[in-house]
């Protein structure tokens, strides 16, 4: 919108270039519209939110008819034509199923059992590949014992020997970039989590094809959604959450599904958009239009692609300390609840969460965070950070800066995630654990529309370069820039908070544990609860520099992998 | 290389700082001058409840949480006033009724006393302290010509001028980007003409002397040199 007169304003359409120029009445109308809906839908929308009386809606009506006619509105159609014509090109080369472990032999020996089961039932032979990242022998010797008690897969081993050959390797390739190397592949040290070294180990290693990621933790049992929604969503709602009291409560509401979990992730991963709206139009039940926000549109694009796919899971949500997700629920969540009134009572005590969609989802967005993920390695895709927890949150915005017109399918089934041990969840009284790959994340979102680069190699280059000039912040701009962020993340979800308090439907019991929540330092927006939830800088600077420094690499180890021998 | 400063004290500094600046906003305010001038930074708005906001001023890390309406008050604040200036742009920009003055003045002095404006004091002493040290050398004034030798001749005239009337003598720098090699002599004359000033004529010559120069010291940068 640009103002050019008192009250006058050209509102342009980035996507199509249309232009109209409007009254500051009439921008305010348009404004109440969003979404993809029809014209009454729309009408409808706007009068309700501007309290019109009922003699404006002709005008109204009138004004969404010329917007659309003028081009500002733009037809699903219109939309759908901007990908690319679906050819006939075969999908990209599967690799496999990638297992990461580490020290926890008798986690693999159940996946391995899975995979075995999957087998028998499905006659489908995969080929597996387990990428052991364990410190110690033992582990890696039982591991292999595993591996050879389930002979009948097709299982290939990488362990760190095979981990250190690529480094090797790229060393020798790539002399000046040793220190980029070995801040993505070096094997942990003291007590570093290296969830990330293996995930780069398999990029590197599978470059060029698709692949499947799976936690050893994760069951290959697959589970319908406890109220399954048919045919296929066009949207980015967020997932829904049912928690329950038992594993057993759980498994009742959500029986198991007769489907090979591995056949619907490579059903969709990889495939043109173009290709994928049609097979999703074909469905049965047809293709819906859900929440899709104007920001969705760049997303229609010649080149659209699944770039992920995820499903849901049933077990531990995976949240490592601050159950954040739990305070701010979506709307089918909260529908729930009110149905459940009792699950309050259980809401942080169990750790048996249903979290995924409902039906299946393309979403224009790009998440890879799930136990098992499709990832389109066929592409570039970027790196992560090889020692840090929330690393597959920033593998996941990273490949989204490199691709912004990726899709993700979330597939409507869960697939259960059983942890040995109970996780210390925070209470309202504890303080909160800085996260410095959070930071990343936040300052990926705000500066990521500035790289205007067409190709993914461009791209990383521009985002390792975002990366590099945080790295070189002063200490005052950076200390400013976390405590920004701080207040962004926790203002955020006191907001959610609030919007649940004024919701009448919610249980009463619900609003007493949101209260807590409300008064509990984490979420307290005074400067000294701000700087106590603050990473250091020092810690930011280090972080944001290696991984600036691994983006500006990346693109040539990982065309080294290309033409390695896989 | 700069030395790591522990974040601690990279805290405690920060939060020192803040309590100076918000210490003197306060003295600003309570020394009452009608005449003292009040910026308004950029601010950052973050809803935290139904039409409630949590307002942030990112210079100096002052917050407060306002409700909607007090936030469109703020909003109607802009430049470097007085409270009273900004009072009444505001009251202005939304036409409110004069009953509502109070209330605009006083969360107006609050905005001020809990650093979301700044006083110009506040203001100016972000700058770093006056140092003695002499400045940098003056390398000359550079004069870019090309192609125009009747415009350099009169500029070098009104140069000589200058410094008749008593200006101080300086170096002038003649950057030479003329095509015409005619154009280049007829600089050279007009600079020649120009006894009276100490000036250096840089020519098409000595360009490319120094693109050879960096050439041969930087070789992968070749392409970025030319």
């Amino acid at each position: 919108m640009l103002p050019v007169a008192s009250r006058r304003c050209l509102v342009r359409s980035q996507l199509s270039g249309a232009s109209l120029e409007l009254s500051s009445g009439e921008y305010a109308v348009l404004s109440a519209c969003d979404g993809c809906r029809s014209l009454e839908e729309h009408e409808v929308r706007a009068a309700q939110r501007l309290s019109a009386p009922a003699e404006h809606r002709p005008a109204i009506r009138e004004l969404l008819e010329r917007c659309a006619g003028g081009g500002l509105l733009m037809s699903l159609p219109e939309l759908v034509g901007r990908f690319a014509t679906p050819g006939e090109s075969a999908a990209p080369r599967f690799a496999g199923i990638a297992v990461r472990t580490c020290d926890r032999p008798e986690q693999l020996r159940r996946v391995l059992d899975g995979a075995m089961a999957l087998q028998a039932r499905t006659g489908a032979t995969y080929p597996w590949h387990v990428v052991d990242d364990s410190r110690q022998p033992e582990s890696r010797r039982a591991n292999q014992e595993a591996l050879r008690d389930h002979g009948t897969l097709a299982v290939s081993y990488h362990d760190a020997r095979a981990v250190e050959l690529l480094a090797r390797d790229l060393d020798d390739a790539h002399p000046d970039l040793q220190r980029e190397i070995h801040a993505l592949l070096d094997a942990a040290r003291g007590a570093e989590v290296t969830y990330g070294r293996p995930l780069n180990y398999l990029l590197l290693h599978f470059a060029g094809a698709r692949m499947l990621v799976l936690d050893d933790d994760v069951s290959l049992d697959p589970r319908t959604p406890p109220s399954p929604r048919a045919g296929v969503e066009v949207g980015s709602a967020s997932e829904a959450a049912f928690w329950y009291e038992s594993l057993d409560a759980a498994y009742a509401a959500s029986p198991p599904l007769d489907c090979d979990p591995v056949e619907q992730h490579l059903r969709w991963l990889g495939l043109p958009l173009a290709q994928a709206w049609e097979e999703s139009a074909r469905d049965g039940t047809g293709l819906s239009i859900g929440e899709l926000h104007a920001d969705a549109g760049t997303r229609f694009a010649p080149d659209s692609r699944i770039v992920f796919t995820r499903n849901g899971q049933l077990g531990d949500p995976g949240w490592a300390a601050f159950a954040a997700q739990q305070l701010v629920l979506g709307d089918q969540t909260r529908a729930w609840l009110a149905a459940n009134p009792d699950a309050v009572g259980y809401a942080f005590e169990s750790q048996i969460h249903w979290r995924g969609q409902l039906g299946l989802q393309l979403a224009p967005r790009v998440l890879s965070t799930s136990m098992l993920k499709g990832i389109d390695n066929s592409r570039l895709m970027p790196p992560t950070l090889r020692a840090a927890p929330g690393e597959d949150i920033v593998f996941g915005e990273a490949a989204g800066c490199i691709y912004p017109s990726g899709w993700t399918v979330d597939l409507p089934f869960a697939l259960p995630h059983l942890r040995s041990e109970r996780r210390r969840w925070l209470t309202p009284r504890d303080p909160l654990v800085p996260d410095p790959a959070r930071c990343l994340v936040m300052h990926v979102r705000a500066h990521a529309p500035a790289i205007a680069a067409e190709h993914a190699p461009e791209r990383m280059a521009m985002l390792g370069g975002i990366f590099r000039d945080l790295g070189e912040a002063s200490d005052a701009s950076l200390l400013a820039m976390l405590e920004d962020q701080a207040v962004e993340y926790a203002s955020g979800i006191r907001f959610g908070i609030h919007e649940q308090l004024d919701d009448a439907t919610l249980p009463a019991a619900w609003k007493r544990t949101l209260r807590d929540w409300l008064a509990s330092p984490i979420l307290k927006l005074d400067l000294e609860s701000l700087r106590a939830a603050i990473a250091a800088p020092s810690t930011v600077r280090a972080l944001a520099h290696e991984y600036g420094r691994a983006l500006l690499a990346w693109p040539r180890l990982w065309s080294h992998g290309l033409e390695r021998p896989q | 290389m700069a030395a790591r400063v522990p974040a601690g004290a990279l805290l405690m500094n920060a939060s020192n700082r803040r309590a100076t600046d918000h210490a003197r906003a306060n003295a600003d305010l309570r020394r009452g001058s009608s005449e003292q001038r009040w910026f308004v930074p950029e601010l950052q708005l973050r809803p935290v409840a139904n039409q409630r906001g949590h307002v942030r001023n990112a210079q100096n890390g002052a917050a407060l949480e306002l409700s909607s309406g007090e936030y469109a008050v703020l909003s109607a604040c802009d430049g470097c006033r007085t409270l009273a200036e900004h009072e009444a742009r505001a009251m202005r920009q939304l036409s409110a009724p004069p009953e509502h003055r109070p209330a605009f003045r006083e969360l107006i002095e609050r905005c001020a006393q809990r650093g979301l404006l700044m006083s110009l004091p506040e203001l100016v002493s972000r700058f770093g302290r006056v140092r003695d040290a002499a400045p940098a050398p003056f390398a000359g004034i550079v004069i870019r010509t090309a192609d125009r030798p009747e415009l350099l001749a009169r500029l070098l005239e009104s140069a000589v001028g200058l410094e008749a009337r008593g200006a101080a003598k300086r170096h002038w720098v003649v950057i030479d980007d003329s095509r015409d090699p005619a154009n280049e002599e007829a600089n050279g004359a007009a600079i020649a003409a120009s006894r009276a000033l100490h000036v250096t004529h840089l020519g098409r010559t000595e360009n490319a002397g120094l693109e050879r120069t960096l050439c041969a010291e930087f070789p992968g940068a070749q392409r970025e040199i030319a």
